[in-house]
C-alpha cells in the first residue's frame, strides 16, 4: 500500500476516525493503531510480518534484560545477542546477495560454473529502517539514556508505527514511547499543520520527485553514451534535488501522518542544499539516519575521543554508504564523503592551532558572503557529483556515466524538455528561497475557509494524478 | 449556547468539500460523455451499456440492434452486435461478403458515423467497382479485441457467414500485457505477496481524462523504458496469429493480414511523436517513444512473417498510410482521410491482387 494509492487514503480515513474516537480510550487507541500498522505492513508483503514481529520481540526482551542485568557482563551479553539477530537478519536479506554473486563470480573466474540462485533473497521492504528503529531503543537503555517499556505491545507499535516503518524517519523510542502515555493532543492547528504537510510531501513527491526522473533522471541514466555531457551533467544535479524531493516528501507525508493521529516525529531535513561543507549538509541531510550513525557507531568506535578520529570517520561514512545498499558504489559513496569531511576536519583544526576562524572570512565586509557562497557552490558539486554512485545500479554504471560526461561537448544528444527544466528551476528556487515564504503560504491556506481548502484539495488531487507515473515508487523503499 | 466545531470536524469537513469537487468533476465527466459519445455510467445505471458479454460466444459485443448516439459519434448496431448494416439472410449468386476483423480501429471508436468506418467505405468502393455485384462489408471490430478474441470472432461470427474474403487488422491490444507485470509491481517486492489493495472503478473518467492529456508531464522523449522490446517474448503473439491464420486456412477462405498502421515514426520530430504516441505510452507505460516504435516494428515483422509462412497475403499498411495528424487522431485510430486512406490502401490492394474473386 503506497501513501500515493487509494487505499492508502481510505485507510488513514479510518484509521484517522477510529483514533479520534478512542481520544479517551489509550489502550484501545494502542491496540487500533499496531494493528493498523501490521495491517499496512501486510499489503506490501504478508510474509515479513513475521520479521517485523521477531525484531521487536528481540529487542524488546534484550532491552528489559539489560535494565533488569545487575552486572556489566550480562547487559554486555544480551546487547550483543540483540545486535546479533537484528544486524544478522538485517545482512542475511540485504547482503546475502551481494556476498552470494561476489562467491559465484570468484568460483567463476576459477573456471567453475556454481549455481547459487537457490540463496536469491528478496528485501523485505523498510527492514534497513526498522531494524535501526528497533536497534536504538536497546542501544538507548545500555546506555542508560532510556528506561525498557513494560508493555510489549507499545515497543511493537513503536517498531511497525505505519507512518515510518518504510522509509523513516528513523524514530528514537524515548521520542516515541512517551508519546504514546500522553493524551492525544487534540488543536485544530495540530490537525491542520498535519494536513499541510500531508499535501506538501505529496506535491514533493508527485509534482517534482516524479517529474524529474522521468524528463531528465531516467533517460541520462539508462543510457549515458547516448546523452551530451551537459545534459548528463543536468540530470545529476536533477537527481540531486529528486532524491530530496523524494525522501523529503516521504518524511513530510509521514510526519503528516503522524501528526493527524496526534505524534510528533523528528524533521529529518534542513535545506540540506544550504550546506557549505559536507560535515554541514550531514547534519541537514536525513538526520535521523546520520543521527542514529553518529550516536551509536562514531561516538560507539570513539568518536573525537578515542582512537583515530579519521579512522572513526571513514568507518561511520562507509557504514552510512553500506546502509543505503549492498554495492562497491555504495563503499565508494561512502568513502568520497568520509574523505571530505575528514579533509575539512583536519582543515579546521589546522585553522584552530593557527588562531583563524574555522571557515575563511571575505577580505571586504561587501564581499563577505563569497566565502560562503562559494563554500555552497563547492559543496553542492560533492554532493551532487557524488550522487552518480547513489543512482547508477553498480559501480561499472556509475564510471560508464562520468565517462559519458567527459566525453566532447557536442557529442550525444539533449533531449532537454520544457517541463523537465521548468521543474527544475522551481525546485532550486523552492529550496534557496526564505522557508518564510511557504509558512505564509501556508498560514494563508489555513485561513481560508473549509470550501476554499476543500477545493484546493481536489485541485491537487487531480493534479498528482496528472503527475504521477504509477510506477515509481519512494527511492528509500529499496534500502 | 453554539459549540464551535472541534478540530475534527474542520477536518472532516474539508475533506467533505475536497470529494465534492472530484464528484462534480467527475459528474461533469460523465455528462459531457453521454453527450459525445452516448456512453457514460448512466448506460451502466440504465443496464443499457454499449457493450455486452454474449454468453453463447464468450465474446465483448456491442449491443444488438441499438443505436448509440453522441454530438461526435453515433454508433448503430446490427443484430450480430456488430457496427455494421444487417446482412442479408441468403447470399445471392456472384454476391461478394467481406468481412473485416480487428478491435477498435476497425470498428472506428472515434468515427462519427457507421458510414464513415473504413470498411464500409470498403464496400463503397468496391460496389462501384462491381456495380452487377452485392456487396456486403462485415464490421467485425469490437474495442478492445485482442488477437485471442479476433480468433472467436472468426469462429463464431464471421466464417458462419461464410465470407468469401477475410481481413485481419489485428491492432494493438496484445501489447497491453507486456506492461502489466512492470506496472503494477512496485519496487523493490518483485515477487511481492500483498494483502488485497482497494482500486478506483474502471469506469471514472476522471483519471483517465486527466492522464491522457498531461502525458508529456509524466514522460520525456529519451530513453527510460522499464522493459527493453528486444526481451519481450513475441512468440505468444506469434502462436495465436499462428492460429487465427490456420483457422482461416482451414476453413477455406480467402484469408487478407495487414499490419497496423501507426501515427508515430521515427523520422517525425520528436514533439511531434510524443504527441502522436501519447495515447500508446498511456496504455503501454512501461516501454518509452523508441521503446514503442522498436516494439511496434518488431510485431509487424511477426505479421509479415506469419504471412509467408503460411503463404498468406500480407498488405503493410504500416508503409502505406503515412504516420501524422493528418490520417490519425490519436496513435492508432483514423481520421476521416485516415479511414479514406485505409479504404483505397486495402481497395487497391484487393483488386490488384485479385482477391474480390473475379
Amino acid at each position: 500500500m503506497s501513501f500515493q494509492s487509494l487505499h492508502f487514503l481510505l485507510f488513514l480515513g479510518v484509521v484517522f476516525a477510529l483514533n479520534r474516537c478512542f481520544l479517551q480510550r489509550p489502550d484501545a487507541r494502542k491496540n487500533l493503531l499496531l494493528v493498523a500498522s501490521y495491517y499496512f505492513y501486510m499489503c506490501w508483503d504478508w510474509r515479513y510480518a513475521g520479521l517485523l514481529l521477531l525484531m521487536s520481540a528481540v529487542n524488546f526482551l534484550a532491552g528489559r534484560r539489560i535494565q533488569e542485568s545487575a552486572d556489566a557482563r550480562g547487559r554486555k551479553r544480551w546487547l550483543a545477542f540483540a545486535l546479533a539477530v537484528s544486524l544478522g537478519v538485517l545482512a542475511c536479506f540485504k547482503y546475502a546477495n551481494f556476498f552470494v554473486d561476489g562467491a559465484v563470480r570468484l568460483v567463476a573466474s576459477l573456471g567453475v560454473q556454481a549455481d547459487l540462485t537457490v540463496l536469491q533473497l528478496l528485501l523485505p521492504i523498510g527492514i534497513s529502517f526498522f531494524t535501526f528503529q528497533s536497534l536504538s531503543y536497546t542501544l538507548d537503555i545500555f546506555r542508560g539514556r532510556a528506561r525498557a517499556t513494560g508493555s510489549f505491545r507499545d515497543f511493537a507499535l513503536f517498531v511497525a508505527f505505519f507512518p515510518t516503518v518504510l522509509s523513516g524517519p528513523i524514530t528514537r523510542a524515548r521520542q516515541l514511547l512517551p508519546q504514546l502515555e500522553q493524551p492525544l493532543p487534540d488543536s485544530r492547528e495540530r490537525l491542520e499543520e498535519g494536513l499541510v504537510l500531508v499535501l506538501r510531501g505529496f506535491v514533493k513527491k508527485m509534482a517534482f520527485a516524479d517529474v524529474l526522473a522521468a524528463h531528465l533522471v531516467n533517460p541520462a541514466f539508462a543510457a549515458p553514451a547516448d546523452y551530451s555531457p551537459l545534459f548528463l551533467l543536468v540530470a545529476v544535479y536533477a537527481f540531486t534535488f529528486q532524491l530530496y524531493m523524494d525522501l523529503s516528501g516521504y518524511t513530510d507525508i509521514a510526519r503528516g501522518v503522524a501528526k493527524l493521529l496526534g505524534f510528533d516525529l523528528p524533521t529529518n531535513f534542513d535545506r540540506p542544499y544550504h550546506a557549505t561543507s559536507v560535515s554541514d549538509f550531514w547534519q541537514r541531510w536525513h538526520t535521523s539516519m546520520s543521527g542514529f550513525f553518529r550516536d551509536y557507531l562514531y561516538f560507539g568506535i570513539g568518536g573525537s575521543k578515542h582512537g583515530n578520529v579519521y579512522v572513526n570517520l571513514y568507518v561511520t561514512f562507509v557504514a552510512i554508504g553500506c546502509w543505503h545498499g549492498a554495492g562497491w558504489n555504495f563503499v565508494l559513496y561512502g568513502l568520497i564523503h568520509g574523505s571530505c569531511v575528514c579533509l575539512e576536519r583536519w582543515r579546521r583544526g589546522r585553522r584552530a592551532a593557527r588562531g583563524l576562524p574555522a571557515e575563511p572570512q571575505g577580505a571586504l565586509p561587501r564581499l563577505a558572503a563569497l566565502p560562503r557562497l562559494a563554500a555552497l557552490l563547492l559543496t553542492f558539486q560533492i554532493i551532487a557529483l557524488s550522487r552518480i554512485l547513489f543512482r547508477a545500479p553498480d559501480l561499472g554504471s556509475a564510471a560508464a556515466y562520468v565517462a559519458a560526461m567527459l566525453k566532447p561537448v557536442a557529442a550525444g544528444a539533449a533531449p532537454f524538455t520544457a517541463v523537465g527544466l521548468a521543474t527544475l528551476l522551481v525546485a532550486v528556487l523552492l529550496h534557496y528561497l526564505p522557508p518564510r515564504l511557504f509558512e505564509h503560504a501556508a498560514r494563508g491556506y489555513l485561513r481560508a475557509p473549509a470550501v476554499v481548502q476543500g477545493g484546493a484539495i481536489a485541485g491537487l488531487a487531480l493534479a498528482l494524478m496528472a503527475f504521477s507515473t504509477g510506477t515509481a515508487s519512494f527511492i528509500y523503499f529499496q534500502f | 449556547m453554539k459549540r464551535a466545531p472541534g478540530p475534527g470536524r474542520r477536518i472532516g469537513a474539508v475533506v467533505l468539500w475536497a470529494v465534492l469537487f472530484l464528484v462534480a468533476f467527475e459528474t461533469a465527466l460523465q455528462i459531457r460523455s453521454q453527450l459525445r459519445f452516448g456512453q457514460s455510467v448512466f448506460n451502466l445505471l440504465s443496464g443499457a451499456t454499449r457493450y455486452v458479454n454474449d454468453e453463447r460466444t464468450g465474446l465483448k459485443l456491442l449491443r444488438p440492434g441499438r443505436v448509440f448516439a453522441g454530438d461526435d459519434v453515433e454508433i448503430r448496431t446490427n443484430s450480430l452486435g456488430l457496427r455494421s448494416p444487417e446482412l442479408a439472410p441468403q447470399r445471392l449468386p456472384g454476391s461478394l461478403r467481406v468481412a473485416v476483423v480487428g478491435a477498435s480501429t476497425v470498428m472506428g471508436e472515434l468515427t462519427r458515423t457507421n458510414d464513415a468506418t473504413f470498411p464500409a467505405l470498403l464496400g463503397e468502393r468496391l460496389r462501384v467497382r462491381y456495380p452487377q455485384r452485392a456487396i456486403e462489408v462485415v464490421n467485425a471490430g469490437i474495442s478492445g479485441a485482442r488477437i485471442a478474441d479476433q480468433l472467436r470472432m472468426l469462429e463464431e461470427i464471421v466464417l458462419p457467414l461464410q465470407p468469401d474474403l477475410v481481413i485481419v487488422y489485428p491492432g494493438f491490444n496484445d501489447f497491453a500485457d507486456y506492461c502489466r507485470d512492470v506496472v503494477s509491481t512496485p519496487t523493490p517486492a518483485a515477487l511481492r505477496e500483498g494483502l488485497p489493495l482497494v482500486s478506483l472503478p474502471n469506469w471514472l473518467l476522471g483519471i483517465e481524462a486527466v492522464r491522457r492529456h498531461t502525458g508529456f508531464l509524466r514522460a520525456a522523449p529519451g530513453r527510460q523504458t522499464l522493459r527493453d522490446p528486444a526481451a519481450v517474448d513475441r512468440q505468444p503473439y506469434r502462436a495465436r496469429l499462428e492460429r487465427l491464420v490456420a483457422t482461416a486456412r482451414d476453413a477455406g477462405v480467402t484469408f487478407v493480414l495487414a499490419t497496423n498502421a501507426r501515427a508515430y515514426r521515427p523520422e517525425q520530430p520528436l514533439d511531434e511523436q510524443m504527441r502522436l504516441s501519447a495515447q500508446a505510452r498511456y496504455f503501454n507505460p512501461c516501454f518509452d517513444l523508441p521503446g514503442l516504435n522498436a516494439l511496434y516494428d518488431r510485431h509487424n515483422g511477426e505479421i509479415l512473417d506469419v504471412g509467408r509462412h503460411f503463404g498468406v497475403p500480407v498488405l503493410p499498411l504500416h508503409e502505406r498510410i503515412p504516420g501524422g495528424r493528418e490520417y490519425f487522431v490519436d496513435a492508432s485510430h483514423f481520421t476521416p482521410a485516415g479511414e479514406h486512406r485505409a479504404a483505397d490502401t486495402i481497395f487497391d490492394y484487393l483488386v490488384s491482387r485479385g482477391l474480390t474473386g473475379t
